[in-house]
């Protein structure tokens, strides 16, 4: 049985493929256009799924969506009708595409994709509640989401039980704990739904001295629910986020040109102080009433890694899963897994353990594209690559690391990743002029080996495969991997082990060898401003575009001092 | 061919333009009248469509009415 | 034989069941200017702060 679940037209489109229940394909379709987050119909995804069962439209037997349009349909006019006359603007700009394309899901399935059959429509919250529970290895858990806004919740908790999933209770839009972050993210002078993860990257930086201010913009229960006085918020009815009172409260936005400061640095602690307090007010008050120690979390506040590595700490939950797409991409397999587990009511659940879902790539197709290029690169034996690739780290150098499956999500996992030396002091400004060219307050992440998490971070999981939890480091160790230690002493990490992913964890051994630490940098393999790499073009381009020294794909060596012919400068296209 | 391509380009910004201002003047009445009316009248009687007013409940969750359906529940848009 | 309805059943039903029929103004100008208005692509045109959208 294949079941398609789709997500599409607000941001981050996806598409994911399930094989009686397993999951088999996944991708964003971002990666396939190169257009980040891009929100249009995931052809090119869904392509990619069938390609990889290798089957047609025909064999689907289900194709799921991840909300229900009318209903976001009826909360949009419901925004509308409220704030009659002023928001014709953005009433223009939004109506075209309900018309077009929201309310004709069926059809457009039928014109993009063949699909005569039937769709079946999720509701938002419970596709991102089934995205994390179905896959969790729970056999029972507390469920919470919590993203910008569904249909008309924007926070809700339930409980997950065998196949069940009930979501009891929500608060509904306007009050949104997802928007107020994005609109600090807006007043902070950086794009909504894009950088709200480097406004958690700036609040180690400041002070929470705005938090009693931001306690007058949302008032916050003990039992974790909230309630927003709108009149500090535009986003309801204006294409913008911040209201003047909102600017004449905490100042004005950010622009461009000014750089940012103390002001901005202590708005983002504040928030983000904010947001964990509703977290964990959310999290105890459910613990309260299901008494259960599993925790399943997604929707795109779910993303927030700093948070979710002060659960344990902060409430009595001990066992935590997150869907590793936790924003709306991540709906796609929750739709599936809902189709089948609950709608279908067939038992059997699977524990997705890893996100290498994309495409690969077969060492005959990386070989023909080298040789149609006329690329320059040296073949290596299955045992070099670890120890060579492990050895041009150690020597300084920047690697472009292409293997196996693209990973699912909005982190790279050892696939299509970037890998540098963790102990060197110098390696994130080396990073930076070289490749990533990122703000300076943005800390890189590490990947260590499974067994070597205890002695180097106070983390109270074993393992962490996605890298969504913000732990400290071991305060004896922050100086031997200063490129990976946060200001707050903390990392973001990822734990690799042998049989999650043999090459990754064997280059990681090979550099312990030569430096005593099992640890690397692990950042995205992408062009500022661009998605993930997909293909070996894609990979190539970037090294050649940007200082990445060596490429490692599949067992093909390139050296981008060798094959100048194509260098390219990327920062002249790079927007973030 | 840059030729060809720069007309094409400047195809694509004439038939944006020309939609937009469609759009902009047929939304005008779907607006004014369906939206205002209703609008209008619903705020002469006091009825709300979003949660704006302040409030100080003892708590501010409300219940989900999403129920598990059948699977027929799930080919509806709502 | 379809499961989904057309676009004007399923608002007929949606209308009945939610009993939102102040929506019903709105849907009949729509309907009435709809097969005139150009339409527009979600990904061209939309902007980032999705809320509105």
């Amino acid at each position: 049985m294949y079941i398609l679940g789709v997500s599409c037209f607000y941001h981050d489109s996806s598409a994911v493929l399930l094989k009686d229940g397993k999951i088999i394909a996944g991708a964003e379709e971002e990666r396939f256009t190169r257009k980040k987050h891009d929100a249009g119909f995931p052809i090119n995804a869904i392509k990619y799924c069938l390609k990889e069962a290798g089957i047609t439209v025909k064999e689907l037997d289900y194709v799921g969506f991840y909300e229900k349009p009318f209903l976001k349909f009826e909360r949009l006019l419901s925004q509308h009708l409220e704030m009659f006359p002023f928001s014709y603007w953005s009433f223009y700009k939004s109506i075209p595409s309900w018309i077009n394309e929201k309310l004709r899901i069926p059809h457009l399935m039928k014109k993009k994709l063949g699909y005569k059959g039937d769709i079946l429509f999720i509701p938002h919250h419970l596709a991102h509640a089934a995205s994390s529970y179905l896959v969790s290895n729970f056999n029972e858990a507390t469920i919470m989401t919590i993203d910008g806004v569904g249909e008309w919740a924007t926070t809700t908790y339930g409980y997950g039980k065998g196949n069940e999933i009930k979501l009891e209770k929500e608060i509904i839009f306007p009050d949104s704990v997802g928007l107020l972050y994005s609109t600090v993210t807006a007043w902070i002078g950086m794009s909504v739904n894009n950088s709200e993860y480097k406004v958690m990257g700036l609040a180690p930086y400041g002070k929470p001295t705005y938090y009693d201010k931001l306690k007058k913009v949302i008032d916050i229960k003990e039992d974790g629910s909230y309630k927003m006085d709108m009149s500090y918020f535009d986003y309801h009815y204006k294409l913008k986020m911040p209201s003047k009172k909102f600017i004449e409260e905490f100042g004005s936005i950010r622009t461009q040109k000014e750089e940012v400061n103390q002001k901005h640095k202590d708005m983002a602690a504040s928030v983000q102080k904010i947001t964990e307090e509703i977290y964990f007010k959310i999290l105890n008050n459910a613990y309260k009433k299901y008494k259960c120690k599993n925790l399943c979390v997604a929707g795109g506040v779910g993303l927030n890694s700093v948070a979710n590595g002060k659960i344990t700490k902060n409430t009595p939950f001990k066992n935590i899963y997150i869907q590793p797409a936790s924003s709306d991409s991540g709906t796609s397999i929750g739709v599936a897994c809902y189709i089948y587990n609950v709608i279908l009511g067939n038992k059997e659940r699977f524990y997705m353990d890893n996100a290498y879902l994309g495409p690969s790539y077969s060492y005959e197709e990386i070989k023909k594209f080298l040789d149609d290029n006329e690329i320059k690169y040296k073949i290596l034996k299955e045992e070099e690559i670890a120890k060579k690739t492990a050895k041009l780290i150690r020597d300084e150098n920047v690697i472009g690391w292409f293997q196996g499956r693209m990973e699912w999500g909005p982190r790279a996992l050892g696939n299509r990743s970037i890998l540098s030396d963790a102990t060197n002091p110098k390696m994130k400004d080396i990073l930076n002029l070289k490749v990533k060219h990122r703000e300076n307050f943005r800390p890189f992440a590490p990947v260590i080996s499974k067994e070597d998490v205890h002695e180097w971070f106070d983390i109270d999981q074993d393992e962490e495969l996605f890298m969504l939890f913000v732990y400290p480091v071991k305060k004896d160790k922050r100086k031997i991997i200063p490129s990976v230690t946060h200001v707050d002493g903390s990392g973001r990490l990822q734990t690799i082990s042998k049989e999650q992913n043999e090459r990754y964890y064997s280059v990681i051994k090979e550099f312990e060898k030569l430096s005593g630490v099992p640890i690397l940098i692990n950042t995205s393999f992408n062009i500022r401003g661009e998605p993930i790499v997909c293909n070996p073009y894609n990979a190539y381009k970037c090294m050649m575009g940007t200082g990445i020294d060596y490429l490692v794909m599949d067992r093909f060596l390139i050296k981008r001092e060798d094959n100048l012919k194509d260098a390219w400068d990327s920062e002249k296209i790079a927007k973030d | 061919m840059r030729i060809l391509k720069a007309l094409k380009k400047l195809h694509k910004v004439v038939t944006g333009t020309i939609i937009n201002i469609v759009n902009f003047i047929l939304l005008l009445p779907v607006y004014f009248i369906g939206v205002g009316i209703t609008s209008i009248i619903a705020k002469l009687f006091k009825k709300g469509f979003l949660n704006l007013k302040k409030e100080n409940k003892k708590s501010y969750w409300t219940n989900n009415e999403v129920k598990k359906g059948e699977i027929e529940d799930y080919y509806r848009q709502f | 034989m379809s499961h989904n309805k057309s676009i004007i059943l399923e608002f007929w039903d949606f209308l009945k069941i939610r009993k939102k029929w102040w929506l019903l103004p709105i849907i009949i100008m729509l309907i009435l200017v709809g097969v005139l208005i150009v339409f527009g692509q979600s990904s061209a045109i939309s902007p980032f702060i999705y809320a509105l959208i």
